[in-house]
């Protein structure tokens, strides 16, 4: 069956010039990064180009860059590191952030810092006046996703800053979604502290980064041998962050015209759809969003069913919630804009990346709307309660 | 979308409901050897991820679906797991608590059957462009020739029949329903898996309702209910004389002859739950049995609603056989069922299930005996 990914935005295809890199490491056998001998050398040299390749797609020093193995373990080190490493204090978060800056900060609020959630506008998009008028004196953190990855609404992180920069708090930003789609100078946007996964950028899952910027001190969480600066223990998964560097260099290399090609795309099929399925509702503000992401409610179905029956036909797409072992609760996100949890459970996401093309967007709309037509007509028959059947009695 | 003859053969594509089990998986093997369209689905019904993972017993275990994942990788066919938690808590969980809390003993498999699996599961299918929806139930189904009607008859394997929790089911539901083992016995079912290298295939059977764990219903009634147990009450003769008193009528169940906490040389046998008066009335061996009962409303399948009596066996419980009796309609749409022969604990809230030799002819839950 022809396959249609565009599901970008929970992971993107392993690029090829990214698998090449990781095949070099492997195929070669390289050695320990921390070894003395030659092959320990030729692995550590490898992890230092790919240091320096993802420090330059943020703008900033190699030195700055703690790998991890992903985005979640980045964002549990950048909201626990910095948290410890401060002392119990208030901390300031959107409430669109993803579950691996939530879950660390519900944590934290046991250990007793007060934690302050600031939601969005209907847009999807946080108010920085919001964020600095919640500020106190015993403030030490606060976390505001550069975008979102449900809706793709970019956040004001620069503003923020900038509101911030007279205060002695951090500032982290989970661009883990953002990487790739748009640009991102971590010195330009003046954050403290940044997470990013390789995954969502065309490189392999299973590594990420935190940058850190010169003067944050971290309690980190793994605690071994002095790798990454004493911050992150643990030997480095030279392979794979060999195509982390890779996948950064495309990044720095394609992002001007690829965001314009994905806008165009992305837009497009807005546009067609709204043209051909009554009853849509796309979320986030069209202004301040990713280019490569579509979010829309479709209203009486559910978003779960038309992601099965899209796969079917060979389509691969998600909804608008957060699933895990086969829960489905609303999305938070579309909860905070204000959705009804109804709204929320009948909403997909579409993320479009660097393979795709108008025909995919055209065989994707072309579908939904059968797909939509046929939900909706579903069950006309449909049973009543059992034992309370006047209809099919003497 | 409807079925074309006996056979039941129809064109396009069959949602599997698959519980990760032996029978489940055949009836996909045996749909799929048939060279039909198949999509496996499974049922998420509770959530686990919240409380205590042991509330639920083994029903949506993440090892189930992922025996169903595994069966449908290897058979070849694409699976979903379904989310059906609210429709599952108002169609099945409520009512199996309200039931208990009114002294009656509920039968949550059948409103699983009619309102979930070929309820929910068949509408939602539908959208996925499933025109059928094949279980792995020991039941069959037939055509009746003159009429067209769709029968449903009892499973080849008579110790696991389960056509008596099917008996609410619509003429629309039947004609979309495909029950694929119910022309084998379990030891056939087996042999297929295992022939087929299926890992299910000597997984051990389920036999208790699905989400009741090791605590049984009165684990899960107290943890559903909380403080809104009903109150306790008293133990009640025949004449009305106290024997005793009980935690509330929630915890018994008519026939029930252990936990009654009463002591004597002479077992004593629930005869009867009077929920209202939070009594629950008890007998000796032999006072246990009644000779009639009433069934409100109950779903007509192999028949249209009679006008006159009719002589049915009629089983009252899973693995009842079934006693001879007439089952006469008021003319209001309910029966009244008159035994042959007096039936030991005929319980309210339980089905009794009208069969004319292998089919049901009907059924409907049991309001109260006498």
């Amino acid at each position: 069956m022809l396959e249609t990914y565009l599901d970008y935005n929970a992971s993107s295809p392993l690029r090829p010039e990214v698998a090449a890199a990781i095949s070099r490491v492997l195929e070669h056998g390289y050695g320990n990064p921390s070894s003395i001998h030659r092959s320990g050398h030729r692995s550590k040299v490898v992890l230092e180009a790919a240091r320096e390749s993802v420090a330059s797609l943020l703008g900033v020093g190699p030195e700055g860059i703690v790998f991890t193995s992903g985005g979640t373990e980045a964002n549990n080190l950048a909201i626990l590191g910095a948290a410890r490493a401060r002392g119990p204090g208030h901390i300031i978060v959107s409430a669109i952030e993803h579950s691996s800056v939530l879950e660390p900060l519900r944590h934290l609020e046991t250990e007793g810092y007060p934690v302050s959630r600031i939601r969005p506008d209907a847009g999807g998009v946080v108010d920085p006046a919001d964020v600095l008028r919640e500020v106190q004196d015993d403030t030490i953190l606060v976390s505001l996703i550069h975008s979102s990855n449900e809706v793709g609404t970019l956040q004001p992180v620069a503003e923020v800053a900038r509101g911030l920069r007279p205060r002695r708090v951090l500032l982290h930003t989970d661009a883990v979604q953002s990487a790739g789609k748009v640009p991102l100078e971590a010195g330009g946007l003046g954050v403290d502290l940044l997470s990013l996964s390789a995954h969502k950028m065309g490189g392999p899952p299973g590594v990420g980064c935190l940058y850190v910027r010169e003067g944050v001190t971290l309690v980190p969480l793994l605690r071994g041998g002095g790798q990454e600066s004493n911050r992150r223990a643990g030997t480095e998964a030279v392979a794979l962050l060999a195509g982390f560097g890779a996948a950064a260099e495309l990044a720095v290399l394609e992002l001007p015209a690829e965001g314009a090609r994905l806008r165009a795309l992305r837009d497009r099929l807005e546009e067609d759809l709204s043209g051909r399925i009554p009853g849509l509702r796309f979320h986030g503000r069209p202004d301040r969003r990713l280019p490569n992401t579509a979010s829309v409610g479709v209203a009486g179905c559910r978003g779960e069913e038309m992601v099965m029956a899209l796969d079917l036909e060979g389509i691969a797409i998600s909804t608008g919630s957060a699933c895990s072992a086969g829960t489905v609760r609303p999305s938070h996100v579309l909860e905070a804009m204000g959705c009804s949890p109804e709204e929320a459970r009948s909403t997909l996401r579409i993320s479009l990346g660097r393979g795709t093309t108008e025909e995919d967007l055209l065989r994707l709309a072309e579908s939904l709307c059968g797909i939509v037509a046929r939900i909706r007509g579903a069950g006309r028959w449909a049973a009543v309660p059992l034992g309370a059947a006047p209809g099919r009695t003497g | 979308m409807i079925r074309e003859g006996d056979a039941g053969v129809a064109e396009g594509r069959i949602a599997v409901a698959m519980s990760g089990g032996v029978d489940s998986s055949v009836a996909a093997l045996l749909l799929h050897g048939q060279g039909r369209d198949l999509v496996g689905l499974s049922l998420q019904l509770h959530d686990r991820s919240e409380g205590d993972p042991g509330r639920f017993g083994r029903c949506c275990s993440p090892r189930d679906f992922l025996d169903a994942r595994r069966v449908a990788d290897q058979v070849g066919f694409p699976f979903y797991v379904l989310n059906m938690e609210e429709e599952f808590r108002r169609a099945v969980l409520d009512d199996f608590v309200a039931e208990y809390s009114k002294g009656r003993t509920p039968l949550p498999c059948a409103h699983c059957n009619s309102e979930i699996k070929f309820g929910v599961l068949m509408r939602r299918a539908e959208g996925l462009g499933c025109g059928q929806v094949a279980t792995g139930h020991y039941a069959r189904l037939g055509r009746d020739p003159a009429t067209g009607r769709t029968r449903l008859l009892r499973g080849k394997d008579r110790e696991k029949d389960q056509s008596y929790f099917l008996f609410g089911m619509t003429p629309e539901q039947l004609d979309r329903a495909l029950f694929p083992v119910g022309d084998l016995t379990k030891e056939e079912v087996r042999k297929l898996a295992a022939e087929a290298g299926l890992r299910v295939a000597h997984k051990p059977e389920s036999m208790d309702i699905c989400f009741l764990s090791r605590e049984g219903y009165r684990g899960f009634l107290r943890s559903e209910l909380g403080d809104a147990a009903p109150a306790a009450g008293e133990f009640v003769d025949r004449e009305g004389h106290v024997l005793g008193t009980h935690d509330g009528v929630h915890l018994f169940t008519v026939g029930q002859r252990r936990g009654l906490g009463l002591s004597g040389e002479q077992a004593w046998y629930v005869l009867e739950i009077r929920g209202e008066k939070r009594q629950v009335v008890l007998g000796r061996e032999g006072e246990q049995y009644r000779s009639s009962c009433s069934v409100p409303r109950p779903n007509w399948i192999g028949m249209e609603p009679p006008r006159r009596s009719v002589e049915a066996a009629v089983q009252i419980r899973h693995r009842h056989p079934g006693g001879e009796a007439v089952v006469e309609p008021d003319g209001n749409g309910s029966v009244r069922i008159r035994f042959r022969s007096p039936q030991r604990a005929v319980t309210p809230g339980q089905a009794a299930v009208f069969y004319r030799e292998d089919e049901v002819l009907g059924g409907g839950f049991i309001g109260s005996a006498h």
